[in-house]
């Protein structure tokens, strides 16, 4: 019973070690993979909270297979989809609702060019979405079809739509 | 804009990093929970079939039997869905690629929708006969009812109760898991290549 104590505590301090270290170096890049998924304040501190335990959780299983910051962006996006797939339809991913939030939105931070940026993103499909972000965030392709499960090239076919999509929507602006 | 503009724009975001002081608690809390709702699961499944069997032992004539043998078959089904979905969502598939994870997100709930439909038609058949049941009863002791009216009332009145509570919150899920399968077809369509 001691031993198992001690055992538990040192595991833990580990734990909360390699959590620390691993949210120092990639904690503010998860964080924004929340604005990918939604402009809304509450819900995406609450996103960012989930990555956070998803990490938590996901650490000690990390095996190596993959580079750590693959691993996480992983968890963070199936993170991110797991808690918006019970929203209903009006809410991310759904044209009507966009068009109604980019109105409100455009009026509100016209000029923030991060917003701007980050409503196209939420606008695009799911894969696009996830491959632009990724890309933004400085992963090489290979890296990106690592996260995604998807070969390299339609990687690239991926960006190479999301690119001309947000183009397409700045330039209608 | 460029890339490197879209880039610029998007790492410069204010985004802080996620406090880590209250990550060890919260995910003790989460588990703690996890863990009692999962022996609520087993504890109340188990109860359940437990006083269904009692009932059966109690009364062995065979519409009865019939009935409570359908009600356990439905109570360890839905224990057994439940059940499934804990394990399902400490299997660790968060940190699969995000394709197979939404084939596996999409697998479940289409298992779930599946059930839920089976289980939604199951109670629709099985109310009325639970009533033409519930009916024959009042017949059959027709002089203590008419004596003391009340105990038919709360015995039909909680059954129609129950029944339609159950039917309601069925068709709600079956609404629901429908939105979300079409959803995660919509986002795993957009991942063929």
């Amino acid at each position: 019973m001691f031993w198992a104590v001690i055992t538990s505590t040192i595991k833990d301090r580990r734990r909360a070690a390699e959590f620390e270290q691993a949210m120092s170096e990639h904690g503010a890049a998860l964080a924004r993979v929340a604005r990918a998924y939604t402009p809304d304040g509450a819900l995406r501190r609450d996103l960012e909270q989930e990555i956070a335990l998803g990490v938590w959780r996901a650490l000690p299983n990390w095996s190596g297979d993959a580079s750590l910051r693959t691993y996480l962006f992983r968890v963070a996006h199936n993170r991110c989809i797991d808690a918006i797939r019970r929203q209903r339809p009006h809410e991310p991913f759904t044209e009507d609702q966009h068009a109604h939030r980019a109105d409100t939105e455009a009026r509100v931070t016209a000029r923030d060019s991060l917003e701007q940026v980050a409503r196209h993103i939420r606008a695009l499909p799911l894969s696009q979405a996830q491959a632009f972000t990724l890309m933004l965030e400085g992963l090489p392709h290979a890296e990106i079809a690592e996260v995604m499960g998807t070969s390299t090239s339609n990687v690239g076919v991926l960006i190479h739509r999301a690119r001309a999509s947000i183009k397409d929507a700045m330039e209608e602006r | 804009m460029t890339d490197e503009e879209l880039m610029n724009a998007w790492r410069g975001a204010q985004t802080s990093t996620p406090r880590t002081d209250w990550i060890h608690k919260t995910w003790r809390r989460r588990k703690l929970l996890r863990d009692v709702g999962l022996l609520a699961e087993y504890l109340g499944g188990g109860g359940a079939i437990a006083v269904a069997a009692w009932f059966v032992y109690r009364s062995l004539n065979a519409p009865t039997l019939s009935l409570l043998v359908l009600v356990i078959v439905i109570v360890a089904a839905s224990w057994w869905m439940s059940t499934r979905h804990y394990i399902m969502a400490r299997s660790g598939a968060q940190t699969h690629e995000t394709k197979s994870y939404l084939s596996e997100l999409l697998r479940v709930a289409q298992l779930e929708l599946e059930f839920t439909r089976a289980y939604t038609r199951l109670t629709m058949i099985t109310l009325p006969l639970i009533m033409l049941w519930a009916m024959f009863q009042l017949y059959s002791a027709a002089e203590v009812y008419a004596s003391e009216p009340w105990r038919a009332i709360i015995g039909l009145g909680g059954i129609m109760s129950i029944g339609a509570g159950m039917i309601v919150h069925a068709r709600h899920k079956c609404a629901r898991l429908e939105d979300e399968v079409e959803r995660l077809q919509q986002w795993a369509h957009s991942f063929a290549p």
